[in-house]
């Protein structure tokens, strides 16, 4: 006999079940915005809907892809959300965090089969059967009841081994005839989850049934050609049975007969679904004719999918609709960014393209100019295009506050409210994930410490719920967030003492945005007692360095008694620019085109030095000018402001003249990461290869105006000493 | 026709839809090998003996490849097919609903 050990696995169902992690983590978070948008009101039509959907989803996948164990809550959870719907059960305010706490147990469990996380089954054990107390209380739920609820699992349903149970209900006999189709098993469909489900109903038996035609020299191996014939005593309804076949089973390949009092003959195969039935269905299966009787047969039947899905174009009907379904599609963020890439370099090879051919004579090249054009045009708005892909909402992080707010809130015995704006404002992906942790600990910071309780904002004059206001803009090219609270504000003169106690340079002369800055040190705490919330004095430091990491910026500003606001800017790290280009001696420099606000070459009556330090008069305002030379250490040939230009930038209200020897041109460039192909460098936000081949800093003027106040020991100081 | 003697097949590994391809291979190659003519079966022996004890995975597609394969053997008028399996896999086969081809007295 020839031995062969079997080929490596043919079908790789990781990328498949990523899939599914994915989707399970929208459905849940989805569930979570709506439930915590309701607080304790009662959720209407369409919002019940939403959830049942996303549940049913989760539930739905999870079946499919073999993730047995996430079924349990989710079709707990679906059942009672479906009486909800029914208005069979009046809706209460506890469910709310009963399906919040469901939700938490399906996140523990898609961790555990994602990250290989570590699960508390008492916890599912637990959640399942609250939820079916309340399913069998009607809707009324009672901690008490809680042990009797637990006594309500599928093992006291399933030990049964007659039609009558210890509940005193009858129980019912289904006979059950599932003829898969032939892919069954290659689609990955595991029958023993879908076996498990039904034996959670009752007492069943099982028979399969193979095709007669099914030869043995002529079958694929990987076909189905199996049909099985299940005999099941159970309490639960038909429509409960044709629920667990509604993601493997399609209208004809299901029949259930409610056999109850008809004679069975023990373990004995049962016959009730004749072999005529069977054949017809296999048949069916096969996509063979259907005779015309034996259509209108199954027409009569239930089919295998919920009764109320059946109009798919019902509120709350299972499934995606054709539009939504072919209105996105998932890629890899690997493939976004390697299609990013490509069309960077596309760009580059362009502009190289452009530059080659301004050396040409326009007339006698005429027709190539004019292409090169088009080409430039073409190459744009395929980078806009491609570059929004990657471009996501930051309502993603947003989203995930309000219950944190909402629990937090209980926790601390403090009324807060939380508002969202510009929740549509777009960024990178990457920036996405890195900014959820700076922003959580903001806004935990400001339940814990910033909100005061109800009766000393009464007392104070303020309404007895505090605000927290979230709100993200573009400004000025960047990515602006603002965490702002109507709470007590920061203590001054409680932070400089914690700074002296703590040994942090500080001092009394210090201004109110010099004193802010001192929270930012490590280890740093003014929280009079450490909660698990926070006050541990390892946050802000940690806030502070994770924004920087993105090249990002936190600035506080605070007033006592009315609250304080915490602004964290982020570049668009994304690889295109608008940018000017300029020259410094032989070295070219990109300037975002964003920050710009003019240029000029000043007169030398509106130059001044103050302390050693060059400004700028323009209209009245004295701007402090950053020679570009000088900071980069750089032979230039102007180095008097007043022979070359001062290109005026703005960053967040802060304005600067940038010492240039020349305006070049204006180009839409790629970023390249300075840290990835060189090393970091300070003052700028990255590089670019510009059409001449030659590789071009761009400049980051946030970071240029920070460097010169560490060289310079304040602009702010210079300009109020000027005034 | 006259039949004599006992075949044994030993299968092994896997024995679900990721390897059923490879043990259908197998069985037929079983054919092959005993000479057996594709309509009689002559050449095959009395008695088979399926060994499954170094099955590691068995699903409902194993067990269907099985069941069509003994189903093969008895129609070439093997009298006698006898599995031999660890209880989980009978337990699993069993679950299956694939008791009456495969199990009963696991002389089949």
């Amino acid at each position: 006999m020839i031995k062969r050990e079997p080929d490596s696995m043919d079908i790789d169902l990781g990328r498949f079940n990523q899939v599914f992690f994915e989707e399970c983590a929208e459905h849940l978070a989805e569930m979570e915005q709506i439930l915590v948008s309701l607080d304790t009101g009662e959720p209407d039509e369409d919002q019940l809907n939403a959830i049942f959907r996303a549940a049913h989803s989760i539930k739905g996948g999870a079946g499919m892809f073999g993730f047995q164990d996430m079924t349990i809550v989710t079709h707990v959870l679906e059942s009672l959300l479906d009486k909800l719907r029914a208005r069979e059960i009046p809706f209460s305010s506890f469910m709310i965090d009963l399906f919040l706490e469901a939700g938490d147990v399906i996140s523990m469990q898609l961790a555990g089969h994602r990250d290989g996380s570590d699960v508390d089954h008492e916890s599912v054990d637990l959640i399942r059967a609250r939820l079916q107390q309340v399913i069998e209380g009607g809707g009324s739920y009672s901690a008490e009841g809680l042990e009797a609820g637990l006594a309500v699992t599928p093992s006291t349903r399933s030990d049964q081994g007659s039609c009558s149970s210890s509940t005193g209900q009858v129980d019912r006999c289904f006979e059950i005839l599932f003829t898969p189709d032939q892919d069954m098993f290659k689609r990955g469909t595991r029958l023993e989850n879908l076996l498990a489900d039904l034996e959670e109903l009752g007492t069943l038996t099982i028979h399969a049934l193979i095709a007669d035609a099914a030869d043995f020299d002529g079958i694929d191996p990987e076909e189905c050609f199996t049909s099985w014939r299940f005999t099941l005593e159970t309490l639960a309804s038909e429509a409960e049975i044709r629920e667990i076949f509604e993601f493997v089973a399609d209208e004809d390949q299901l029949q259930v007969r409610d056999v109850t009092g008809e004679s069975m003959s023990g373990a004995a195969v049962p016959d009730a679904i004749s072999e005529e039935q069977l054949s017809t269905a296999q048949q069916m299966a096969d996509g063979a004719a259907i005779p015309s009787d034996a259509a209108e047969s199954t027409e009569d039947l239930h089919v295998g999918r919920r009764a109320y899905d059946r109009n798919e174009l019902a509120p709350g009907a299972y499934g995606r609709r054709t539009g939504e379904a072919e209105s996105s599609i998932r890629v890899g963020v690997t493939k976004v960014d390697q299609l990013i890439n490509q069309v960077g370099e596309l760009v580059i090879t362009q502009l190289m393209l452009a530059q080659t051919a301004s050396e040409l004579d326009p007339v006698l090249y005429e027709n190539l100019h004019r292409s090169l054009l088009q080409l430039e045009r073409n190459t744009r708005d395929l980078q806009q295009s491609v570059m929004s892909m990657r471009m996501v909402p930051i309502s993603l992080v947003f989203s995930r506050f309000p219950r944190m707010v909402r629990e937090l809130a209980a926790k601390l015995g403090k009324q807060a409210e939380l508002k969202t704006i510009g929740d549509t404002t777009e960024l990178d992906k990457g920036l996405i994930e890195k900014i959820t942790d700076p922003l959580t600990h903001l806004v935990r910071n400001c339940m814990d410490h910033a909100l005061e309780k109800p009766e000393m904002r009464v007392a104070a004059g303020k309404p007895p719920a505090g605000t927290i206001t979230l709100k993200a803009s573009h400004i000025g090219g960047r990515i602006v967030i603002d965490v702002i609270d109507d709470g007590a504000g920061l203590n001054r003169s409680k932070i400089l003492k914690k700074a002296y106690e703590r040994g942090i340079p500080a001092s009394d002369a210090m201004t109110d945005e010099e004193v802010w800055q001192l929270i930012f040190s490590p280890g740093f705490s003014t929280a009079d007692a450490v909660t698990d919330i926070s006050g541990r004095g390892v946050g802000m430091d940690v806030v502070l360095s994770n924004v920087q990491s993105l090249n990002g910026r936190v600035a506080i500003t605070s007033e006592s008694g009315k609250g304080s606001r915490v602004t964290i800017s982020l570049p668009l790290t994304l690889a295109i620019l608008d940018g000017l280009s300029v020259a410094v001696g032989e070295e070219k420099f990109i300037i975002p085109l964003n920050s710009i606000i003019e240029s000029l070459q000043p007169s030398t009556d509106s130059l001044k030095t103050i302390n050693g330090k060059q400004v700028v008069q323009v209209r009245g305002d004295y701007i402090p000018i950053i020679p570009l030379y000088k900071l980069f250490n750089m032979q230039s040939r102007v180095t008097e402001p007043e022979k070359g230009i001062l290109v005026l930038v703005d960053v967040e209200g802060e304005k600067a003249a940038v010492l240039v020897d020349a305006l070049l041109d204006e180009h839409q460039v790629v970023i390249k990461s300075m840290e990835t192909n060189y090393r970091k460098v300070e003052g700028t936000a990255g590089a670019t290869i510009l059409g001449d081949g030659r590789v071009a800093l761009i400049l980051d003027v946030g970071s240029l105006l920070q460097m010169r106040k560490n060289s310079h020991g304040g602009v702010s100081t210079t300009i109020q000493e000027v005034a | 026709m006259v039949r004599s003697g006992v075949n044994i097949i030993n299968l092994h590994g896997d024995l679900s839809l990721v390897g059923v391809r490879d043990q259908y291979s197998i069985l037929k190659q079983y054919f092959a090998e005993m000479g057996a003519d594709s309509t009689t079966g002559n050449g095959l022996a009395e008695a088979v003996d399926i060994d499954l004890s170094e099955v590691q995975t068995l699903d409902a597609c194993g067990c269907q490849l099985l069941a069509v394969f003994i189903r093969k053997l008895r129609q070439f008028g093997v009298e006698e097919v006898v599995l031999k399996m660890s209880d989980v896999l009978r337990e699993k086969i069993h679950g299956l609903g694939f008791d009456n081809e495969l199990v009963a007295g696991d002389k089949v």
